[in-house]
């Protein structure tokens, strides 16, 4: 591990930090069957503890579960059959494109601790969780990790994370629908700048069969540059994937023709959340991440 | 103000083109600082919808452009060589620079420049002429030229250990108009006693003199004569010595050479008034250098040097084909000796006999092969005139023509002609025993005087003395080397022979500490470069301030 990895670690392992996490969960509205015993519900009957409903009584069901006091009334033996929990397939996707490594505060770092909270949840709840990077390809980190033991490795895994190239987020999402995997739950962090646009984003995010969370990085200034104070005149803007910086000339024409883009790329997203019945996260990377996972993710506030 | 470099129309029409240049660069080309955002596909898409930036487009950043303009034109004012316009009187100025040997001591002909370049400078250009102190009063500087050509020029200029040709020049200076002044840079002493030679109406002021070197010493004469003793191949010498204060130095203080090894003369003779002699040294063509020991701030006169006369036997070779007569006129010859042929200097034969030597020759010949009884060669171009117009030294005005001629049967006649080396042809019937030239007395004369033409045997040379002619002993000696009289320019070598400064008038005024006028700047007490200092110390203080700007940020 580098020096900058190891910093890194120790900076995303931090036990006040995971403190702050066990509030929160992730919940699916009914995972899908044939997984591990967890704790999501599932269509599935079997054992557990939420009683679902009666059946008749067939050779091999388990006597125990057989309603006495309805043989008494009826004459008929029945048993009683429960909802069974299992867990739930997260896949979470973090943005390693050098975009995210750019600015002087680089989102990666926040990114990062959110991706964390996010893994030692699933890693509470003993989901199965996969951690997966993008860049220019899509990178499987780890893969069906549960318990708390993963959050180590999550954390490991994600501070040797380094740049990885240019945003190809619909390129890979393209490849995590190709890898018919078990259905689950998809999370991605990211700023969403993918410089084919946002349009074969979404198209891709829409052939998923998973549920969907999207976390997305952001900053004040990306929706008013006017907040930076260094951008004005003749600039170079410089997202770390292009081979040369995009020569600007800020003028407020030029300001009010890129906050009516960002509202469109802010509107296509929210339109395709809304669409979808995904969930969509904002993130300010200038602010503690845990204030801001919390309103959604405590105490299963939220249902997938 | 007039501006040395361009002129002011240049000028201002490089400033003009300056600004067109820097307003395009402005427009067409801004300096981009670097932004770190990872939204740079918004921006570009933001981009795609403005329109394209056009060159007639709104015009930003005026401070910034006129911040670039002040330090540009302030760069190329400067350039242009600005200088404060000098005061107009109408009256000329010439300046003289006279880099003798006053000026030679170390810095003091840097400091004469410096000063000449800041007068001219000050002078109108129409109205300023500059000379040079050599022995033609070589015009540095015409009406009218800029003086940026004279700094150029006066980098060629040095010093030369020789007096001064100041007092000549001012003589040969016609009559000029009321008010004209001559500058002149050298030796107070020179300015003094050259200034009463001044033309009527011409003032004659100082521009920059010399500092005295109060206890200067030196070498004023060297020169070389036959040894009184008589004994053949000796010489003479006669050194002179002067000291601005005290006695003069002694012998002792004398350091002698000869071919540059240490030379310890047996005797030195003191003459009185600070002269010495060194008596039968061998004259066999060395140059004998005396250098007066210490150091005095002066050191031009400090050493002399002379090549003294090669007086030893010209080694002539015999070869086949040299007529008893002439052998014997050789044999009877003390200022020849005969040699074999790979140590000569001189080859006497028939053409068969000299013609595979490389040495310059007496050719018995015939009147086939040689249409003139008398043919030289000489190989310098120029020296030809020189020979025609001395044959007479050869003897052959004393011979009978006419009767040699009745002899053979065949008119007598001379004839110089240009050649590889030197070469003297004679028919070979004119030494025949019963031939009137072979009896007439002047036959050993034309011997003598032809082989010594050919064997380049100097003449006696007694001095040679920068800034003096030539001392022409050739109605001595024979047939000269060099035609003419030719000044002596400088204290170098002519003939690969030495020149020594040796003038005590010199030696005496580089010590003279007498009461001198003050010398005041021409154009009054500002510098006439004031402008273009100003003009850089602005364009560096713009600079510094826009470096200063742009390191917080606050222009493009």
């Amino acid at each position: 591990m580098t020096d900058v990895a190891s910093a890194r670690f120790e900076a995303l392992f931090d036990p006040a930090f995971l403190a702050r996490v066990n509030a929160m969960t992730l919940r699916i509205a009914a995972a899908q069957k044939g997984g591990r015993l967890a704790e999501q519900r599932t269509t599935a009957r079997g054992q557990g503890s939420d009683f679902a409903d009666f059946k008749p009584y067939v050779a091999g069901d388990d006597l125990r579960a057989i309603d006495w006091n309805i043989y008494r009334r009826l004459g008929k033996t029945f048993v009683r059959v429960f909802e069974e929990r299992q867990d739930l397939p997260v896949y979470l996707m973090l943005d390693a494109s050098r975009s995210m490594f750019a600015e002087a505060a680089p989102r990666i770092d926040p990114a990062m601790r959110t991706a964390l909270a996010l893994a030692a949840t699933v890693a509470r709840q003993h989901d199965a969780l996969s951690l997966l990077s993008f860049g220019d390809d899509l990178a499987t980190r780890l893969r069906n990790m549960s318990g708390k033991g993963a959050i180590v490795q999550v954390a490991r895994a994600l501070s040797e994370q380094a740049p990885a190239g240019g945003t190809a987020l619909a390129a890979a999402l393209t490849h995590l629908a190709a890898m018919r995997l078990r259905r689950g739950l998809v999370v991605i962090v990211s700023d969403f700048f993918d410089d084919d646009g946002l349009e074969g984003v979404l198209q891709a995010l829409g052939r998923l069969p998973h549920r969907l969370l999207l976390v997305q990085m952001t900053r004040a200034s990306d929706a008013d540059p006017t907040l930076l104070h260094d951008l004005y005149g003749d600039v170079s803007i410089e997202d770390g994937e292009r081979e040369a910086g995009l020569s600007v000339t800020i003028t407020d024409e030029l300001i009010a023709r890129y906050r009516a883009a960002y509202r469109g790329f802010t509107d296509a997203l929210d339109g395709f959340v809304q669409q979808r019945g995904a969930t969509l996260i904002r993130v300010d990377a200038d602010r503690d991440v845990i204030d801001q996972l919390s309103p959604v993710l405590a105490n299963g506030s939220i249902v997938l | 103000m007039s501006f040395a470099t361009f002129g002011l129309a240049g000028t201002i029409a490089g400033a003009l083109a300056l600004v067109a240049l820097l307003y395009l660069l402005q427009r067409l080309r801004a300096r981009r600082r670097v932004v770190h955002l990872p939204a740079a596909a918004l921006w570009a898409q933001a981009m795609r919808e403005a329109p394209a930036r056009a060159l007639g487009g709104r015009f930003r950043h005026w401070l910034a452009f006129a911040l670039i303009v002040a330090i540009a034109l302030a760069l190329w004012l400067a350039a242009a060589h600005p200088q404060a316009a000098p005061a107009e009187t109408g009256a000329s100025r010439r300046f003289y620079l006279d880099n003798s040997a006053l000026l030679a001591p170390a810095g003091e002909l840097a400091r004469a420049k410096r000063a000449l370049l800041a007068d001219v400078r000050a002078t109108p250009a129409q109205r300023r002429a500059v000379f040079l102190g050599d022995a033609a009063g070589t015009r540095l500087l015409a009406p009218g030229e800029s003086d940026s050509l004279l700094a150029r020029r006066l980098d060629l200029v040095t010093a030369e250990a020789r007096p001064s040709g100041f007092g000549a020049w001012l003589r040969r200076t016609g009559e000029s108009g009321p008010g004209d002044t001559i500058r002149y840079y050298g030796g107070w002493p020179v300015l003094r006693d050259a200034t009463p030679a001044a033309p009527r109406g011409t003032a004659v002021q100082p521009g920059y003199l010399a500092r005295a070197v109060p206890d200067n010493r030196g070498i004023v004469a060297l020169g070389a004569t036959p040894a009184r003793s008589g004994m053949a191949g000796r010489a003479d010498i006669l050194v002179a010595v002067a000291a601005a204060r005290g006695e003069s130095p002694s012998p002792s203080a004398l350091r002698w050479t000869l071919d540059g090894k240490p030379f310890a003369p047996t005797s030195v003779e003191n003459a009185g008034g600070g002269q010495y002699l060194v008596r039968n040294v061998a004259a066999t063509g060395q140059v004998l250098q005396v250098t007066l020991a210490g150091n005095d701030g002066f050191p031009q006169d400090d050493a002399a040097a002379l090549r003294l006369p090669d007086r030893t036997p010209l080694r002539v070779a015999l070869l086949g084909g040299t007529p008893d007569v002439v052998r014997a006129a050789i044999a009877a010859d003390g200022g020849l000796t005969i040699v074999p042929a790979a140590s000569a200097q001189v080859a006497i034969g028939d053409a068969g006999a000299t013609g595979s030597l490389a040495l310059p020759a007496l050719v018995f010949t015939d009147p086939a092969r040689q249409g003139r009884a008398f043919a030289f060669a000489e190989p310098d171009n120029a020296a030809k005139g020189a020979l025609a117009d001395r044959l007479d030294e050869l003897g052959l005005a004393q011979v009978d023509a006419s009767a040699i001629a009745d002899a053979l049967g065949k008119p007598i006649g001379v004839d110089i002609t240009q050649g590889a080396r030197r070469r003297v042809g004679v028919w070979r019937a004119l030494f025949a025993p019963d031939s009137p030239f072979a009896l007439d007395a002047a036959m050993p004369i034309f011997l003598a005087q032809s082989l010594r033409w050919l064997g380049n045997a100097d003449g006696w040379r007694p001095y040679a003395k920068a800034g003096a002619p030539i001392p022409d002993q050739s109605r001595l000696y024979g047939l000269p080397d060099r035609a003419g009289a030719d000044l002596l320019g400088v204290a170098t070598r002519i003939d690969a022979a030495p020149v020594a400064l040796t003038d005590r008038a010199v030696t005496l005024a580089a010590a003279d500490t007498s009461a001198r006028p003050a010398v005041a700047p021409e154009g009054g007490a500002l510098p006439a470069d004031l402008p273009f200092v100003l003009l850089v110390l602005a364009a560096g203080l713009l600079l510094a301030a826009e470096w200063w700007l742009l390191q917080r940020g606050l222009i493009a």
